[in-house]
């Protein structure tokens, strides 16, 4: 007697790669998702060709316009030093994305291994690790973060490491709290119960399965990791002028915000309008994924 | 003759697909339940049952609208009322009984404070009234010690006892009808006659009609009058349940019937027991305890003895053969299975396989070639399949963690296991969620078999199948056993299962051994109390 119910699904190999091109087809298709991705592919583009469609350079100054009001020849006003606004916008951004994009998978792989492993692993390493998780938990975000700018220098090759360690924290425990869902599950104890080492379940069984909440929590972060970057260049220990970015822009104008407006707001808006993206990105990304943010957690 | 109570004319229900075209879960059903009457629904998954039932109350899950036909309850339109007349039907006159009442139930009020909102929803009692009817109705439901039952959260009852308390949520609005969702699925086969008698005798109290929808052909033909056959959102057979069961018209109802198994008649020496072939598996004395030693406990000692949660278990298998062990939840089967498999490390006693290779308690410390002779298929094939690895991934893992096998060579290795669990290569490129549970479970059985192990452990594996797929996935199991003298280890909650497949048989409750001999032996003639409790609980239909 054969089953009862036979399916006729075509026997296709969906190919991971395939898989997030759906996944990504189904993200742009929500209002949410569309408008997300809109705003960050528009910055990502501004980002990567600003340097040939920039109107004047960013470092000349000109002392004859200080403070300008938006005028035919500075859509955007001038700032303080007499640069141009507008260049210095559509510039701003790139060390921003740049530093983030690289520093955000660096947080998602460690982070997420060591959180799977603990996960995992279980006991009193797990115990230990996670008390040492929740004690950087407790130092307030960013003080850490100029702890070291301050003690090691400004450049990328600090930024980006000390980034990914700090925002890799949180991240643990997010993906130990993903794994616990699935460690439960009866195929992970089939993969035990065959012998299989620590490593191989963490790659076959629980790595695929996390993904999916992993590539959520990555999105996330990246909104804060911007904004964490842009606050740093505010205080003064992210980008080194005469290097444009919106944070330390903002905080240049911020003095003479009632004379000159203008060199506020274009900094603000561009990096409202790139939080705003990654940010509903990110949500239409749970959604789609059927992950359910609110009964997450996330620390 | 009586008016129905509820009435169901040419009722069809449906969800639009993908494409657009409208895909029907229920095709025209015409069904009644007059006072008194008590009607089965029986079917497999998917055959529209529970749809059925619910869309009785006036409910559709998300995604489902009506299409065309009436429900009538006491002669009003379901459908045509508002929501707020509804909610006042739902639980009044109309009661419903869900399958896991553990979840119906509000985890953070007591028992209770529960009925008592129950009863000053549905009747004007003063509010003192409330708590001396709210006594009554659990008293009703035959609950023990209800003053202390009331003041308990439902987490502190047994499953069959917050069976009961949803009974009598449902008696709280003094229903003329009721709703029965599978209201014995998950529970143990003494608790579920219990529950069923009580079901029974409320209703010839009350003279209510009841709808009662279970895949258990067992649980119909002992509560029902009447019965209906569903298939694929169609009723295909109705009538008395003694005709229906007995002597079905209807090739689908027939084979429904046939492959429910039963346990068979046998006389103590009507077989003899299998001759004496070479020891496969060996427990001597294997005591377990759910508390394993901590860290600090295995540094630094002193930590009171505790008692074993299975103790005193011995086994001794021959190859080819199997052992069913049987028992109500809790009373230790899966333990065992897990401490053979060395997930659970056994406190005390010895396991020995083939005769002569001593596994050690822990699964870390065993080698993988000792690890490859035991295999284990678990419950649930949805649990026990990564949905992310096809089934060629799925198969390719213990060839390569066993006999180093990769590429080429595992996937024609793969298609060949495919081939002993009667599925052809095309499945080889499949996830788990394109199968069917069957299928499923075939793979599960694949992939434990991939390893050519000496003994299986099957962990209630029929348990998440329908009737039909079972009996398909029983054949196999016995089958393969009979080509690859493969010994089992079958843990089963229902006997006939056990005894169709099983050479000899174990009782257990609370973790100690109750009965144990050769399955006809301990079939025929239960020795202890136990074990005959256990088998007048069993249900069949026709019986």
């Amino acid at each position: 007697m054969t089953d009862a119910v036979t399916t006729n699904i075509p026997a296709d190999r969906p190919s991971t790669l395939r898989r997030w091109g759906q996944v990504f087809r189904d993200l742009i298709r929500r209002p949410s998702g569309a408008i997300g991705v809109f705003l960050v592919a528009i910055h990502v583009i501004v980002a990567l060709i600003s340097p040939w469609i920039v109107p004047y350079d960013f470092k000349t100054m000109d002392s004859a316009i200080i403070l300008a009001p938006p005028t035919a020849e500075h859509w955007m006003g001038t700032d303080a030093l007499g640069r141009d606004v507008l260049t210095r916008v559509l510039m701003g951004g790139r060390e921003a994305l740049w530093v983030c994009f690289l520093a955000i998978p660096l947080t998602m792989i460690w982070g997420g291994l060591v959180g799977v492993y603990l996960g995992l692993r279980g006991g009193w390493v797990d115990e230990v690790a996670m008390r040492l998780v929740d004690a950087f938990l407790a130092l307030p975000g960013i003080l850490p973060l100029m702890v070291f700018v301050f003690v090691f220098g400004a450049g990328n090759e600090v930024l980006i490491p000390t980034l990914a360690f700090f925002f890799g924290i949180p991240v643990i425990r997010v993906a130990r709290g993903a794994t616990h869902d699935v460690v439960a599950r009866d195929y992970v104890l089939a993969a035990r119960a065959r012998g299989h080492s620590r490593a191989s379940i963490m790659r076959r069984e629980l790595l695929p399965n996390t993904l999916d909440v992993m590539m959520v929590e990555g999105a996330m972060r990246l909104s804060w990791m911007l904004l964490t970057f842009s606050s740093l260049s505010f205080l003064g220990f992210g980008v080194t002028p005469p290097t444009p970015d919106w944070g330390q822009m903002i905080s240049e104008a911020r003095v003479y915000m009632s004379l000159a407006p203008w060199g506020v707001l274009g900094p603000m808006i561009a990096l409202s309008t790139l939080i705003i993206g990654v940010n509903l990105t990110a949500d239409a990304l749970a959604k789609t994924l059927g992950i359910d943010r609110t009964r997450k957690a996330v620390v | 003759m009586s008016k129905p109570i509820i009435d169901i004319r040419d009722l069809s229900v449906g969800f639009t697909a993908r494409a657009g075209h409208t895909q029907e879960v229920l095709k025209s059903v015409s069904i009644s339940v007059k006072a008194g009457e008590t009607l089965g629904i029986v079917g497999e998954s998917g055959s529209g049952k529970s749809t059925l039932a619910l869309a009785t109350m006036g409910y559709m899950k998300p995604g489902l609208r009506k299409l065309s036909g009436d429900v009538t309850f006491e002669g009003t339109d379901v459908f045509a009322q508002s929501l707020r007349q509804l909610e006042g039907l739902r639980g009044g006159k109309l009661g419903l009984i869900p399958q896991s009442s553990g979840q119906a139930l509000t985890p953070t009020m007591r028992i209770g404070a529960q009925i008592t909102e129950a009863l000053s929803l549905h009747c004007d009692l003063p509010a003192a009234q409330c708590a001396t009817r709210a006594e009554e109705l659990l008293t009703q439901v035959r609950l023990p010690d209800v003053p202390s039952i009331m003041k308990r959260y439902p987490h502190e009852l047994s499953g069959g006892q917050q069976q009961r308390v949803a009974i009598a949520m449902a008696l709280a609005g003094e229903p003329d009808a009721l709703v029965l969702d599978e209201p014995t699925t998950g529970l143990d086969v003494t608790t579920q006659k219990q529950i069923l008698d009580l079901v029974q005798d409320l209703a010839k109290e009350r003279n209510m009609a009841m709808m009662l929808v279970s895949h258990d052909l067992g649980v119909i033909a002992r509560c029902c009058n009447r019965v209906a056959v569903m298939y694929y959102g169609e009723i295909v057979l109705e009538g008395p349940s003694r005709d229906v069961l007995s002597k079905p018209d209807h090739p689908y109802a027939q084979q429904l019937i046939d492959a429910v198994p039963r346990i068979q008649k046998v006389t103590a020496k009507a077989k003899t027991a299998a001759p004496a072939t070479d020891e496969a598996l060996k427990l001597e004395d294997v005591g377990i305890c759910y508390h394993q030693p901590g860290f600090w406990e295995k540094t630094f000692g002193g930590a009171a003895p505790r008692e074993l949660t299975v103790d005193g278990i011995d086994i001794s298998l021959g190859k080819g053969q199997t052992i069913g062990l049987v028992g109500e939840s809790g009373s230790g089967k899966s333990t065992i299975l897990k401490a053979i498999a060395g997930l659970l490390p056994a406190q005390k006693g010895s396991i020995r396989v083939g005769g002569d290779t001593v596994l050690k308690p822990s699964i870390d410390r065993r080698r993988p070639e000792e690890l490859r002779r035991v295999q284990m298929i678990f419950q649930n094939p949805d649990d026990s399949l990564n949905p992310r690895h096809t089934v060629a991934e799925i198969l390719a893992q213990p060839l390569y963690l066993y006999f180093g096998m990769t590429g080429q060579k595992a996937r024609d290795r793969a298609a060949e296991m495919l081939d002993t669990v009667r599925l052809t290569p095309a499945y080889l490129d499949r996830l788990p969620r394109q199968m069917s549970g069957g299928e499923k479970q075939r793979v599960a059985i694949a992939r434990a078999f991939a390893a050519e192990p000496e003994i299986v452990l099957c962990d209630e594996i029929t348990s998440a199948l329908d009737v039909s797929v079972q009996a398909s996935v029983l054949d196999l199991l016995a089958e393969l056993r009979a080509e690859k003298q493969t010994s089992y280890v079958f843990v089963g909650h229902d006997l006939a299962v056990v005894q169709q497949l099983s050479d000899q048989v174990m009782v257990l409750q609370n973790g100690r051994i109750r009965e144990a001999g050769p399955v006809d032996q301990v079939y025929a003639t239960p020795k202890s109390d136990y074990t005959k409790m256990l088998f007048d609980a069993v249900l069949e239909p026709g019986a």
